[in-house]
């Protein structure tokens, strides 16, 4: 009723705009009523200043792209769990932790590839903005992984944003702080799951995937 | 459109021409949501006096007739009755739109179709849903016979409205505030349309072309819904004609169809619809039918989840609760719920209370302790927790569920890798701890898989033998693996050649598998995690999946536990995504031949046009005219040549890579099928005393503890193997559970085997003559093979 209103309305407007619109409705696509919400130009708000190219060819790369980038994740959420939920979307082909350039440990992103498009696409509709490991995360398509774009670029080592975040998991707080004092080593002081994280060997694990990767 | 008629009569005339034109398009090529919404269409244009009545009711005999003719035993062909049936439901499902215009402005012409369509519906043949109902009684109890089919059902509902004057609140009529203006537009012809010929009776005619083609046109034209009534009507339908509930079962397939990827107005569109009821507890169904909708619903099951959790922040007063019923309903009844629901429902319940903080009066089910540990409800709380942990982590999962804090007893083991040869303190040190720790060095030292295999062969397989290099190497290499999914990979990636060379036959990866399982005894996940990239990465066949996961611990775990299953439905699936790729590659390349043979068939041309021409030179005549033009034509001739030789050859070596994954495929079914059938002939009771699912149920326990194997992994619930009667615990009624052990696990499997036969039923098809000849054989018993034929949707006559 509110779809019918609405056409009625523009029907009461210039010709031109009438003619477009209630052609594109007949002419083209059933979903037009659907695309004029689905704004799909609007891949992402975000524009990586590190890709190497022009605007079009970023939108180019994010319409083929089998990547996508997560975000606001805990900072101590699991390969295993970003599994478990992603491989709702589809086939998981590699997940790439983002990790703090200093001490090399999870700093809430990571990349998740699938294998094909359409698991890609399901992954950004159906994942963002839903929880994961108790937080909202954000899930947008990546123009692709290289080397180098698992580490944050923040001043402190972590993600640009966490320099303006607000809504730390109350341990990670005093880690970020730790962060900012430049304590190098991850100090065992014992929060609820500190244990679990360096029982999975959060700090070491990662240090020695880079070690192993940067081997080659 | 219709006030746009009173104003500019040729714009709607072209409009009323482009439709038909879209519609007969849509018609050719069997796009079932344009038909449908086109023929609504037309029905309100019709309402609004844009198209004249009698032009719809032609479109309506057009689609009867063609209908009627298909199912025809002589002149048509009934396998196609999916596409007959579709025609018909749409022809019904625009009579609430337009019926009351109809009957007053060509009330003779819409008698004749309502007559047409009581015809149709006498002559074509009642389905049953068998093998893709929800529930396991349906099918047996003859349910499907008896009841109204979703046809007959909708055609009650049509007839009910007519007899009420087709007066109807759920559905807008805009075009009667307008209707004084309107009147004095000018109706409009609609040109004539045609359906598309059926398909030809195969020559050939058997119960497998039969069935192929049946299988091909319910594929092409399925069925939208089928209900799933977990609510008394009492509730679900209050204030309802029975014509509404379609109507409105319509609007929220199609918000969910035109909204996905909009999830602000799919929530907005799916809680504001136009109806004067209340309608949570229909739209609760109705969602939950697409979830669990067989074979598969049109979306991913993780859109209908999102859906449910947008649809419980945007009505928290009201559709949590229902949801919450809708659970519990579904718990109530899940020992007959067909597995391949049982693990949708599983993962959609356990991602969804991940998304409210693990939330659920679980006091309410922890009656399920004292059932057997094989029970249905139980292993459904069990795998619920055991995804919940993967969504989280152990120590989550306990405290949510502290209002049962027995229920710990089913969570997960909580520890990690199970490694043979750790260095911990106190632990014995053997050769092989020596060994192990040997190896870990190399890689920690980046020694390459060549060095490795190297050492293999000469320092540890001649002294220890096969099965001590097979556990060391393994059991090594997975726990430097162990810390995270991308330390695994990493490992595979660059060790994996050292598991090839040890493994390179089934029976060593049977034992790779065995020790892998053994590894990770205590992470479910992180053992299937495991297989599923060792596959990938070709270390291991789907075949010798298929053996480990018939292999004696793990049949007796069936009825009991989700691993092996699990394991099994990813070895399956990568194979079946595998040969898709291939057939998506081989369309693709297809393509670039025919790209590359008009590129280098334009090129020939030009050249020989460019060589043939003849100039006069002094007088002389010369072929070839400019040579510089020539030589470059000559090297784009070449060129193109050469490019329409390499996509030939991509082609063809695609192909014979698809032609091999056939094989493959063929190969796995097989496997599969024979292995199912051993294992159900060694413990279904003998065919003359089981021969329904019903039988098989009210089997007694007590004359199956004659028969009963060693206890080993099954475990009785006391001597004499009946399984204890479980007390009420304020939990609902009927928590006795009493079938016995060994028919709940008859019951499982056989349910699993429906389930897979279903899900790759087009796979499947292709290779039944010789399913039929090896697997499916006189004697197979009638419970397996009532099993596959109804996974597989074919008659068992």
């Amino acid at each position: 009723l509110a779809i019918t209103k609405q056409y009625l309305w523009l029907v009461n407007r210039q010709k031109r705009t009438r003619h477009c619109f209630i052609s594109s409705l007949l002419l083209g696509e059933l979903s037009a009523m659907a695309s004029l919400f689905k704004d799909q130009r609007k891949l992402s708000a975000y524009r990586d200043r590190r890709f190497p190219g022009t605007q079009e060819e970023f939108e180019e790369a994010l319409l083929a792209s089998t990547t996508v980038y997560v975000g606001n994740m805990s900072f101590y959420t699991t390969e295993e769990q970003i599994y478990e939920l992603f491989s709702r979307a589809g086939e998981i082909k590699k997940i790439i932790m983002g990790l703090d350039k200093n001490s090399k440990t999870p700093c809430g992103f990571c990349f998740a590839l699938f294998y094909s498009r359409e698991d890609t696409e399901d992954a950004v509709k159906y994942i963002s903005g839903t929880i994961l490991d108790d937080r909202p995360i954000r899930v947008d398509f990546d123009w692709g992984f290289q080397d180098g774009r698992q580490w944050g670029r923040g001043r402190s080592g972590g993600q640009v944003r966490d320099e303006y975040r607000t809504d730390y998991d109350p341990d990670i707080l005093l880690l970020t702080l730790l962060n900012f004092m430049c304590w190098s080593d991850v100090v065992n002081i014992s929060f609820h799951r500190t244990e679990a994280f360096n029982s999975f060997g959060g700090g070491d694990a990662y240090k020695s995937v880079n070690h192993l990767i940067c081997g080659w | 459109v219709g006030l746009l008629n009173l104003e500019n009569e040729d714009f709607v005339k072209k409009v009323v021409e482009t439709t038909q034109r879209k519609f007969q398009d849509a018609l050719d090529s069997g796009n079932c949501d344009r038909i449908r919404i086109l023929m609504r269409f037309l029905t309100v244009m019709m309402c609004s006096k844009i198209l004249q009545p009698g032009s719809l009711v032609v479109v309506f005999e057009t689609l009867l007739s063609s209908a009627a003719t298909t199912v025809d035993e002589d002149k048509g062909n009934p396998s196609w009755q999916a596409r007959a049936d579709f025609y018909v439901t749409c022809i019904l499902s625009c009579l609430p739109w337009g019926g009351a215009e109809l009957i007053e402005q060509v009330p003779e012409e819409i008698e004749r179709v309502m007559a047409g369509l009581e015809a149709y519906l006498s002559i074509r043949r009642h389905t049953s849903d068998t093998g893709l109902s929800f529930f396991e009684e349906d099918d047996e109890s003859g349910k499907g016979l008896v009841e109204k089919d979703f046809l007959e059902d909708l055609w009650h509902r049509v007839q009910a409205l007519s007899s009420n004057g087709w007066k109807l609140d759920s559905v807008p009529r805009p075009h009667l505030s307008f209707e004084a203006q309107l009147v004095s537009g000018k109706s409009h012809e609609f040109g004539p349309i045609s359906c598309p010929e059926q398909p030809d009776v195969p020559t050939a005619v058997s119960g497998i072309t039969h069935g192929k083609q049946k299988h091909d046109a319910e594929l092409k034209y399925p069925q939208r819904i089928r209900r799933l009534n977990i609510f008394p009507a009492s509730k679900s339908e209050v204030d309802m004609q029975p014509i509404d509930r379609f109507i409105l079962e319509e609007y929220l397939l199609d918000v969910l169809l035109f909204f996905n990827g909009c999830r602000k107005e799919c929530a907005f569109y799916m809680v504001n619809l136009p109806v004067p009821f209340r309608y949570e507890y229909l739209m609760a169904e109705t969602i939950f039918s697409q979830l669990l909708l067989l074979p598969q619903p049109p979306f991913k099951p993780i859109y209908y989840t999102l859906v449910i959790m947008d649809l419980c922040k945007a009505l928290p007063g009201a559709f949590p609760a229902v949801v919450a019923g809708a659970v519990r309903a579904l718990f109530d009844k899940i020992a007959d719920l067909d597995m391949e629901c049982r693990i949708r429902f599983i993962l959609w319940f356990s991602h969804h209370l991940s998304n409210f903080q693990f939330i659920w009066p679980w006091e309410e089910w922890a009656y399920v302790l004292d059932l057997p540990k094989w029970a249905p409800q139980r292993v459904f709380v069990q795998e619920v927790l055991e995804r919940e942990v993967r969504l989280s982590y152990w120590d989550k999962v306990k405290q949510s569920i502290e209002n049962a804090p027995a229920l710990e007893e089913l969570l997960p083991p909580k520890g990690g890798p199970n490694f043979k040869y750790s260095m911990e303190d106190g632990r014995e040190r053997s050769e092989e701890h020596a060994l192990s720790a040997e190896l870990t060095n190399k890689v920690k030292g980046r020694q390459t898989a060549r060095e490795i295999i190297v050492w293999v062969e000469e320092s540890v397989y001649p002294i220890h033998g096969l099965g001590v290099t097979i556990k060391v190497v393994v059991q090594t290499l997975l726990d430097i693996g162990s810390k995270s999914f991308t330390h695994l990979i990493t490992v595979l990636e660059r060790y994996g050649q050292v598991i090839s060379k040890i493994c390179p036959d089934h029976d060593k990866q049977l034992m790779l598998i065995e020790e892998v399982s053994l590894f990770w005894k205590n992470n479910t996940q992180n053992a299937a995690i495991s297989i599923d990239r060792m596959m990938g990465y070709r270390l291991i066949s789907n075949l010798a999946i298929v053996r480990w996961v018939f292999s004696p611990e793990n049949i007796d775990q069936f009825h009991a536990s989700d691993r092996p299953w699990e394991v099994l439905r990813n070895a399956v699936s990568k194979t079946y995504n595998r040969i898709c790729d291939l057939r998506k590659e081989i369309i693709s390349l297809k393509k670039g031949v025919t790209l590359a043979e008009e590129a280098a068939a334009k090129a020939k041309a030009e050249l020989e046009a460019a060589e043939s021409k003849l100039s006069l030179v002094d007088g002389e005549p010369v072929l070839g005219g400019n040579p510089a033009r020539l030589s470059r034509l000559k090297l784009h001739a070449e060129k193109a040549k050469n490019e329409e030789i390499s996509a030939k050859e991509s082609l063809e070596a695609k192909e014979a890579l698809f032609a091999r994954a056939v094989e493959e495929n063929e190969a796995l079914y097989l496997s599969l099928y024979r292995n199912f059938s051993n294992v159900l002939m060694e413990r279904l009771p003998d065919a003359s005393r089981a021969g329904t699912l019903q039988d098989l149920k009210s089997t007694h326990a007590d004359a199956m503890a004659v028969d009963l194997e060693e206890p080993s992994a099954m475990e009785l619930d006391n001597e004499n193997g009946r399984p204890k009667k479980s007390q009420s615990n304020g939990g609902s009624s009927g928590n006795v559970y009493n079938i016995g052990e060994k028919e709940q696990w008859c019951l499982s499997t056989l349910g699993y085997v429906k389930a897979f036969s279903r899900q790759y039923a087009s796979e499947i098809w292709p290779h039944m003559e010789k399913l039929d000849a090896e697997v499916l054989s006189e004697d197979t018993h009638p419970l397996f093979r009532r099993a596959v034929y109804s996974g597989l949707h074919r008659p068992i006559n």
